[in-house]
C-alpha cells in the first residue's frame, strides 16, 4: 500500500454514517427516557391514551395497573434504546476496526450521532405525539407547543449534525502534539 | 449540629469500617499513583493528565460514597444505600479503570518487576477472572445475592458483612469495567462484539433487578415503599448512565482487530471495501 492510498478518501467518511445515526437514535432515546420520563416525569409511553387517536386503553400513571403498563412499555423502549446503542457500536467496530486514531473524537461520528438524535425526535414526535397521540412531551394546555418545540429541536439537530459531519475527517489520527509525545490510545 | 454528629456516629457503626480508615487507604493509593505518574511523565512516553484526573476522580467518588450523611438521599435509607452502591460498584471503578494503573505500573517498574506483573496477568487465576462471563457472574451474582436473598438484612445489622458487600461491589465493578472497556492489558480479551453482548446481558440483568425491586417482587430489601421505589429508580437510571459510560469507554479504548505491519497507515477502513471499489 503506497502513501497515497493510505490517505482516507472522502467517500469513506460514509462508513460512519449508519453506525453514527443508529448510535444517535439510541442516545436520543436515552435523553428522552432519562430526562423526560424519569427526572422531569413529564410523560411515560402511554400517559395520554385517554386522548389518543387509535383507541389504546387509558393507563394513568397514578394507578398501580396504569403504572405497570407504562413500566412495561418503558421497558420495551429501554430495550430498543440499548439495542440501538450496542448495535451502533458493534456496527461501528465492524466498519472501522483498523482505526488506531481517536475515533470517538471524530467530528464525522458526532455529527451523524446528532443527526440520529434529531431523527429520533422527528420520528417519535410525528408518530407518538401527532399521529397516534399516545403521549405528549408535556400534557396540558400548551401540549401542542411543547410537541412542536420537540420537532423543531429534532430538525435543528439534524441540520447541525449534518454541518458538523461535513467539517470533519474520518478519524483524527495524526494530531500529535507539538512536543511529539505519543498520545495514541494505548 | 449535635444531632447530625450523633447520626454520623450511628452511621459509621452501621457501615462497618469507619470512613477515616477508608480515606487513609484512598489517600495512600492516590499518593502512590501520583508518584508513579510523575515518574512516568519524566520518561519518553509521558503519562496523560486525563488518566491522573480519572484516578483522583475515582478516589474522591469512593471517599464520598463512604462518608455518611453527604449523599443527596436521607441517610440510612434504602435509596441512600443504592446511591452508595452505584458510586462504589459502577462509577468509581470505571474512573479507576480508565486511569490504567497496571499500564502505569508496567511503565515505571524495572524489567524484573515488569516480568512479575506480566506473569501475574497471565496466571491461571487472572485468566479465569478476566473472562467476561466470570466478571458478569460476579457482578450480577452480587446484585442477586444482596437484593434477592436475606443477605441485605443480615448486612444491615452486621458492620463487617456490610463492609464485605461494599468490597465485593467495588472489586466486581472494577473487574467488569476492566474486562469490558479497560485500557489496561487483559489476558485473552474477547472481541469487541462479544464484549458488547456481555454488556447487553449485564444491562438486562441490572434493569430487571431494578424493576423487581420497584415492584417489590422476589426481593428481600425491607424498606418503606416510597424509599424502595426511589432506590429502584436510581438503580435503573443511574445504572443506565454508568453502563452508557462503559459503552463509550469501550469505544474510546478498543484496539484494532489485527495490528498492521509497522509501516501500515494509522487508519485503514475495511480493506475489502477499498479494494472492491
Amino acid at each position: 500500500m503506497t502513501a497515497e492510498e493510505s490517505r482516507v478518501p472522502v467517500s469513506d467518511r460514509r462508513l460512519l454514517t449508519l453506525p453514527g445515526i443508529i448510535l444517535g437514535v439510541g442516545l436520543g432515546g436515552f435523553l428522552d427516557g432519562i430526562l423526560l420520563h424519569q427526572l422531569l416525569q413529564w410523560h411515560h409511553m402511554l400517559t395520554s391514551t385517554d386522548t389518543d387517536r387509535i383507541g389504546v386503553r387509558y393507563y394513568p400513571a397514578s394507578t398501580v395497573h396504569g403504572l405497570q403498563m407504562n413500566t412495561v412499555w418503558d421497558g420495551l423502549f429501554h430495550t430498543f434504546t440499548w439495542l440501538a446503542v450496542l448495535g451502533g457500536l458493534g456496527l461501528l467496530y465492524s466498519r472501522v476496526s483498523h482505526a488506531r486514531g481517536r475515533l470517538w473524537r471524530s467530528r464525522v461520528l458526532w455529527g451523524w450521532i446528532l443527526v440520529g438524535w434529531g431523527l429520533f425526535n422527528l420520528v417519535e414526535g410525528v408518530i407518538d405525539h401527532h399521529l397516534l397521540g399516545i403521549h405528549h412531551v408535556r400534557a396540558g394546555p400548551a401540549q401542542l407547543e411543547w410537541d412542536l418545540a420537540f420537532l423543531t429541536l429534532g430538525a435543528v439537530l439534524v441540520v447541525a449534525g449534518w454541518l458538523l459531519q461535513r467539517s470533519g475527517t474520518l478519524v483524527e489520527w495524526n494530531d500529535v502534539p507539538a512536543d511529539g509525545r505519543d498520545v495514541r490510545p494505548r | 449540629m449535635d444531632a447530625m454528629f450523633a447520626h454520623d456516629d450511628h452511621q459509621a457503626g452501621q457501615d462497618g469500617v469507619a470512613p477515616v480508615w477508608v480515606w487513609a487507604l484512598l489517600a495512600a493509593a492516590a499518593a502512590a499513583y501520583a508518584t508513579a505518574a510523575a515518574a512516568a511523565r519524566r520518561g519518553p512516553r509521558g503519562w496523560r493528565r486525563r488518566r491522573i484526573g480519572a484516578f483522583l476522580g475515582g478516589v474522591l467518588l469512593l471517599g464520598w460514597a463512604v462518608t455518611p450523611g453527604t449523599g443527596p438521599y436521607p441517610a440510612g435509607g434504602f435509596s441512600a444505600h443504592m446511591f452508595q452502591h452505584l458510586l462504589i460498584g459502577m462509577v468509581a471503578p470505571l474512573a479507576l479503570v480508565l486511569s490504567a494503573p497496571v499500564t502505569l505500573l508496567l511503565r515505571v517498574l524495572p524489567p524484573a518487576g515488569r516480568r512479575k506483573v506480566a506473569a501475574a496477568l497471565h496466571s491461571l487465576p487472572a485468566t479465569v477472572l478476566a473472562n467476561p462471563l466470570a466478571a458478569l457472574f460476579l457482578s450480577v451474582g452480587g446484585l442477586v445475592a444482596v437484593y434477592c436473598t436475606p443477605l441485605y438484612e443480615a448486612a444491615a445489622t452486621r458492620p463487617w458483612l456490610h463492609t464485605l458487600v461494599h468490597v465485593h461491589f467495588f472489586l466486581a465493578g472494577y473487574l467488569f469495567a476492566w474486562v469490558i472497556a479497560g485500557p489496561d492489558p487483559a489476558p485473552r480479551r474477547p472481541s469487541v462484539p462479544a464484549r458488547l453482548v456481555v454488556l447487553g446481558v449485564a444491562v438486562f440483568a441490572h434493569a430487571t433487578i431494578s424493576q423487581l425491586l420497584y415492584a417489590g417482587a422476589f426481593t428481600t430489601a425491607d424498606a418503606p415503599v416510597a424509599d424502595r421505589r426511589a432506590g429502584a429508580e436510581l438503580m435503573y437510571y443511574g445504572g443506565d448512565i454508568a453502563e452508557l459510560l462503559i459503552a463509550f469507554a469501550l469505544l474510546a479504548t478498543w484496539r484494532p482487530r489485527r495490528p498492521g505491519p509497522p509501516t501500515a497507515p494509522a487508519v485503514t477502513p475495511r480493506r475489502s471495501r477499498v479494494t472492491q471499489r
